[in-house]
């Protein structure tokens, strides 16, 4: 392996320069994203420097009980965060996110760190932890995704909706293209980086390795392993939580809530 | 009526009935009614705009819950019959006709093509549906989202006929027809619904004149039986 490139402090702040850029151009054209740029800038700095603190502490302690628990904090701060970015869900599902997000990390990650890249101590934070950080940070994209669009297609085809309950239909049948749509739509980034990667973009995992010194090849196996890894788990995610959700539209006769029906009930 | 009789001899009290119904149409408003419909009965549903009559049809097919009080399809309670069952039983055609993607081929065979759909789908039926309500064959393989509000309404009710139902709940069925083509639809309807029942509303009734038929209007707050004037 060749020599790290390291960035020093100095470096480290010099690469705000390209923020301060940003910042004035926005500020100029008045787009309004001034604060977020900052408040961004600084949360990135805090979050990741903490986190690096963090990791030198617990791959020193290095208990497989420990890494569990990071784990699952970062499940718990992914399915916060998925939530966050819902706007047409008319509830907030948070233990349905922790529990898809949690299945499909936890899932998919052993596999990944067992009988891929693990070795005999995958269960070590230094294996364990990045990988379910890469697959939570893809998969709450996707689980998001899946489920706004769905209660946003079920709102939109309400009446479509209710006529299939209308001739007899189950409620997972009447609502099955608009679950068919989200899976979808939950999926599209994934299936569209699986399209572009390595020709359009390196991925930031293969490119922090060959900075890191690591042989482009070696790289290249990693980055596909990690790209199945993430396709496998924002499928199995997006399916788990939208399949946990539908029943939600429904009420306990099995017709569509009211409240997503507000736009054509009610005619007299 | 030997529907009647037959139906009667099996010791079936009523083909459909509410007990102690109420609903809500908003905080301050609520409707309670009763009714009781037998085989043959054509029950025409008067009122104002606003009165709860597509209301009071959505919750008769379960799509809406009622406040209080119980729905009973020939004597048996709707918490002993699941919804879909339920609602292949008591179809429900909308003021508005909503046509699924696809053909209206697949529109017709939508209640009889799903997983758990009862019966299979009659083609030649379909035609003679279609015949009936004024419609050419030739529409079956026409993409249903192109058709007119009368042609939706009337494959929309061609539709509903395919699951044979026990009770047809109409809302404005005829409102966007001709007279010819209301009358034809009115009588396709008396004829595949001989053994069943008809809830409608239309602000015009006259093509029912010529059916046996009940009265109500809602008003204020309660279902209450009117006289119709018969042909």
């Amino acid at each position: 392996m060749k020599q790290v490139i390291l960035i020093s402090n100095g470096q480290l702040a010099t690469s705000v320069v390209l923020v301060l850029i940003a910042g004035l151009v926005s500020a100029a054209l008045r787009l309004g994203v001034l604060r977020s740029l900052a408040w961004g800038t600084l949360r990135t700095f805090l979050q990741l420097g903490l986190i690096g603190y963090a990791l030198v502490h617990i791959f020193a302690i290095d208990h497989p009980l420990l890494v569990a628990g990071v784990v699952a904090l970062m499940v718990s701060a992914g399915a916060h965060a998925a939530v966050g970015r819902m706007r047409h869900v008319p509830f907030r599902p948070y233990l349905v996110a922790a529990v898809s997000l949690g299945a499909s990390t936890y899932l998919v990650g052993i596999f990944v760190c067992a009988l891929l890249i693990g070795g005999d101590h995958w269960y070590t934070g230094r294996v364990a932890i990045p990988i379910a950080g890469m697959i939570l940070g893809n998969t709450l994209n996707g689980v998001s995704l899946s489920l706004d669009r769905f209660f946003a297609d079920v709102r939109a085809r309400a009446p479509e909706i209710e006529q299939r309950l209308s001739l007899g239909y189950e409620r997972w049948e009447a609502v099955r293209p608009q679950l068919r749509a989200a899976l979808r739509a939950g999926m599209t980034p994934t299936l569209n980086a699986l399209m572009i990667v390595g020709v359009v973009s390196l991925p930031g995992m293969m490119t922090g390795q060959i900075l890191a010194g690591v042989d482009p090849l070696t790289a290249a196996r990693y980055q596909i392993v990690v790209m199945m890894m993430v396709a496998a788990s924002v499928t199995l995610g997006s399916l788990t939580l939208v399949l946990l959700s539908y029943r939600r539209c429904f009420t306990s006769d099995q017709a569509l809530r009211p409240e997503l029906l507000t736009r054509y009930e009610g005619e007299g | 009526m030997a529907a009647r009789a037959l139906w009667r001899s099996l010791g079936v009290l009523s083909l459909f009935a509410t007990q102690g119904l109420k609903v809500s149409l908003d905080p301050r408003r609520k409707l309670s009614f009763e009714l009781t419909l037998e085989v043959g009965d054509v029950l025409h549903l008067l009122g104002p705009s606003g009165c709860g009559k597509t209301t009071l049809l959505r919750t008769l097919a379960r799509l809406r819950a009622p406040d209080a009080g119980n729905l009973l399809l020939e004597d048996v309670s709707a918490s002993d019959i699941p919804p879909p069952t339920w609602r292949r039983g008591i179809a429900y055609l909308p003021q508005r006709p909503v046509m699924l993607p696809g053909t209206v081929e697949s529109n017709l065979a939508a209640g009889l093509t799903y997983r758990r759909a009862q019966g299979a789908f009659d083609l030649q039926l379909a035609k003679e549906c279609l015949r009936g309500v004024g419609l050419d064959k030739d529409l079956l393989s026409r993409d249903a989202a192109l058709l007119s509000g009368g042609e939706a309404a009337r494959i929309a009710l061609c539709r509903a006929l395919m699951l044979n139902p026990k009770v047809l709940l109409c809302d404005e069925l005829t409102a966007g027809l001709d007279e010819e083509n209301s009358a034809n639809t009115i009588n396709l309807l008396a004829e595949h619904m001989a053994n069943g029942a008809i809830i409608f509303v239309a602000h015009d009734p006259s093509g029912w004149r010529s059916h046996p038929e009940l009265g109500a209007k809602l008003r204020e707050q309660a279902l209450e039986p009117i006289p119709l004037e018969t042909p």
